[in-house]
């Protein structure tokens, strides 16, 4: 409840940084170690050309997010720590559209902002407080907190459970 | 009777959905059995455990050569960029790992051949990984090594993603049947379960159709008893145990002059008890709460006074029966009013004890003209036959003779009419004795015969012994034949007169009986005759003289003998009269007995006059003509007669 409160009002927040970030499209740190996401498509804020390009301090600069969670890849339960989807979308001033997430080995998957804004998915970089690995679906992994509601627990959230995760392209048709 | 309804209905109908409800509670429970798998299986669907699996394990394939193609590429002679074969290994390993950890293939991993693969997967990557984290030299460097030993492992990933193949769609096929069988279950469950509810509803639509001929059956009933009541002709009135009216009928309200809401939860005793048994009823009722008794209920018709609205009191004749209600018993009385029948009842009775008063009355009176008139009509025939031992003409004596003749008659009808008066009166005197009946009636015959020859007849006496000795009254015994033989010669013209005797077999009783062979009885009149004054006959109406008090007079010395008579009779044939006596004694009597009895009954017959020398004679009479013809009688036989008036005269 507590945190629904907080994500409504960082989201608000976020919400009125991206209207001002439409505008001022700079505003958006440019990355400085290296980047392991690159947001494309129909976005309100970037910090290139046409891309918003995140190294791990753009993400972790966004605010962090963390649950313990089971996961069907991992054995036993795991606490993961991460940028919310939502928080990463306000970030680059994205209100419609769809999700268009793609992997280092190119499996790519989407799915509508709108369900994206409402799920309680985050963009995980660590796992038990330690940096993801390549070799452990690093170095960001959409997870979802599959033991709160059952509804993740489903071949549709699986799916969208991406690892390796590196590019997020926005179209804007739903 | 209404309420008798349901223990008619057999038993095993009351049983069937009893029964009906176990085996429907069994199939319920089955069905909640199988429901509750169907469910574990439906939350499984739902929360799929696994993503797509085989994409994942044929993935793990295409990684592998992905991994193999970057590192061919980087071996070329455009010596290509390491850091693709670096990614490529990594994302392997990702993948590996998935596969080793990852929860959806453990039953997979558990297989023996699987496993293996698996591991030989596991040892390529660690003997590779120090490679592929080393210096871009060393990596170069041992580049075809790699290649050599990814060729080598691709047939253990290949393996694992066939046999997982294999083993996966086993499980969904095992997993189907199940699912597929529950249903199967659930459905023929559900059908047993639909073919018993249809089976319930039939029983419960022909329990229903049974209520409802029942409740139409009961409410014909009702209004059946409902116009049965209204209708009675008899009050009736349902009352409470505790006295309240609750029922009072059309015939009740004409009867009591109250309206039916005048009286509906009235206490019965304020409205139609009568002030002066009040008392009585409450008491009634108290005990009959008490302990049952009572004088009153279920003991048929009883008659009881009763009130009106107007405070009139009026006989009624009452039954009270008791019947169990809905608030315990009840009281059911009919009642009718009787004041008519016996205010008639009272006239009625009235009627008959004036007539019998003046019955009486007119015996009295009869008596006592029978009376008056034969002490007078006495001292006429005595004055006559004085008058006849006197000097007379010829033409006198002739004239006297009719006179006497006259007055004999006219004196035996009016000893018939005081004999009549007397039994009425109930003043016969019964004087019994024994005597021999067949002498009696040969008196009669012999006295009779003179009579029977005026009309050519023969009178004959038929006895079946010389003696027949009987105890009864010898002169109204003679009365009784006397007038029955007077009878038969009175209407037989040459013929034949004869009297019969016989003892009945068996009984106490003797036989009389006197049979002519004259005129006849028509028929209709045989009851008739033994009523008084009757002369029936109208041919011979005038030659026979009578009064016509003959056989009535035989009648009433029969009953008061305790006999009985009747008569056979024939018109043209003749009649047939027969009296039955009691014998009044056993065969064997003293003949000492007899004898006196027969010498008192000669005596008293036989007006025997001795010889004897003249007298000096005191008479005492109160009626003068009586004292004057007497001593004249007496004077004319040469007797010295000194008369007095009475006792007081007498000295």
């Amino acid at each position: 409840m507590l945190s629904t409160v907080y994500r409504f009002i960082i989201q608000s927040i976020l919400a009125t940084l991206a209207l001002a970030g439409t505008a001022l499209a700079s505003e958006l740190p440019a990355p400085k170690g290296d980047v392991i996401l690159t947001v494309t498509g129909s976005i309100g804020a970037t910090n290139s050309e046409t891309a918003a390009l995140f190294d791990l301090a753009g993400l972790q600069d966004l605010g962090q997010s963390e649950f313990t969670t089971s996961t069907i890849w991992t054995d036993g339960e795991n606490t993961f720590t991460g940028v919310s989807l939502a928080t990463l979308l306000n970030a680059v001033g994205v209100e419609t559209g769809t999700v268009n997430a793609t992997a280092i080995n190119d499996y790519s998957v989407t799915f509508p902002v709108a369900e994206a804004l409402a799920d309680d998915a985050i963009i995980a970089y660590e796992m038990n407080g330690k940096q993801l690995s390549m070799r452990e679906k690093g170095p960001l992994w959409i997870v979802y907190p599959y033991d709160d509601d059952n509804k993740y627990k489903s071949e549709t959230y699986y799916s969208r459970s991406i690892w390796h995760l590196d590019r997020i392209e926005i179209t804007s048709q739903p | 009777m209404i309420k008798g309804l349901s223990p008619f209905l057999p038993r095993s109908t009351g049983r069937r959905p009893i029964f009906i409800g176990l085996i429907g509670t069994f199939i319920i429970t089955m069905i909640a059995h199988f429901g509750i798998g169907v469910r574990t299986q439906l939350h499984d669907l739902a929360t799929a455990n696994s993503d797509s699996i085989q994409w994942n394990m044929s993935q793990a394939e295409v990684e592998h050569l992905a991994f193999l193609l970057a590192t061919k590429s980087a071996l070329g002679p455009a010596e290509g960029p390491l850091d693709d074969v670096r990614r490529r290994f990594n994302v392997l390993y990702s993948r590996i790992s998935a596969l080793e950890v990852g929860e959806q293939y453990s039953s997979l991993r558990q297989l023996s051949a699987p496993a293996a693969s698996l591991d030989k997967m596991r040892r390529f990557l660690d003997r590779n990984a120090p490679l592929i984290d080393s210096d871009d030299a060393t990596l170069r460097a041992n580049l075809t090594a790699i290649v050599d030993d990814a060729l080598r492992a691709h047939a253990a990933v290949r393996d694992f993603s066939l046999q997982g193949i294999s083993h996966f769609s086993d499980l969904k096929d095992k997993s189907r049947r199940e699912i597929s069988r529950t249903l199967l279950s659930i459905a023929l469950l559900s059908a047993l379960l639909f073919l018993l509810l249809c089976l319930m509803v039939v029983i419960l639509s022909r329990l229903n159709t049974t209520n409802q001929r029942r409740a139409r059956q009961m409410e014909l009933d009702g209004s059946r008893l409902s116009a049965i009541v209204s209708t009675s002709l008899d009050a009736i009135m349902v009352v409470s145990s505790d006295g309240r009216v609750i029922e009072f009928n059309g015939a009740a309200e004409e009867i009591f002059g109250y309206s039916q809401a005048d009286v509906i939860g009235q206490n019965m005793a304020d409205v139609i008890v009568p002030d002066h048994l009040r008392d009585a009823h409450l008491a009634g009722m108290k005990r009959y709460h008490t302990d049952g008794s009572t004088n009153v209920i279920g003991k048929g018709r009883f008659r009881i006074d009763a009130k009106r609205k107007s405070g009139d009191v009026f006989p009624a004749e009452l039954s009270i029966q008791t019947a169990r209600g809905e608030d315990g018993e009840i009281f059911v009385s009919y009642i009718r009013d009787i004041s008519k029948e016996v205010a008639a009842e009272n006239e009625l009775r009235e009627a008959r004890d004036r007539a019998l008063a003046g019955e009486k009355s007119k015996a009295q009176l009869l008596a006592v003209m029978s009376h008056e008139i034969r002490t007078p009509l006495n001292g006429l025939l005595g004055t006559m036959e004085l008058l006849s031992q006197t000097d007379l003409t010829e033409q006198q004596t002739k004239y006297l003779g009719i006179m006497g003749k006259s007055g004999k008659l006219l004196l035996s009808h009016v000893n018939d009419v005081l004999d009549v008066s007397l039994l009425e009166a109930g003043h016969m005197e019964i004087k019994s004795s024994v005597f021999d009946l067949n002498k009696l009636i040969r008196d009669v015959v012999d006295s009779q015969s003179a009579n029977a020859k005026s009309n050519a007849n023969d009178l004959v006496f038929e006895g079946h012994a010389p003696e027949f000795l009987v105890n009864c009254d010898p002169v109204r015994v003679r009365q009784i034949l006397l007038n029955l033989v007077g009878n038969a010669i009175k209407f037989t013209r040459n013929g034949r007169v004869t009297i019969e005797t016989e003892p009945l077999e068996h009984s106490a009783y003797y036989e009389i009986r006197v049979i002519d062979d004259g005129v006849g009885i028509p028929e209709e009149n045989i009851e008739k005759i033994f009523e008084d004054f009757i002369t029936l006959d109208s041919t011979f109406g005038r030659k026979s003289e009578g009064t016509g008090l003959g056989l009535g007079i035989v009648r009433r010395i029969v009953d008061a003998l305790d006999g009985s008579m009747g008569v056979a009779s024939e018109v043209g044939q003749g009649s047939l009269f027969w009296v039955r006596l009691p014998i009044g004694l056993t065969q064997e009597v003293s003949s000492q007995t007899v004898e006196a009895t027969e010498s008192h009954a000669q005596s008293s017959e036989q007006v025997a006059c001795p010889e004897v020398k003249p007298l000096d004679i005191l008479m005492v009479e109160d009626n003068e003509i009586n004292r004057v013809i007497a001593s004249e009688f007496m004077a004319l036989d040469g007797h010295n007669i000194v008369l007095a008036h009475d006792g007081r005269a007498c000295a």
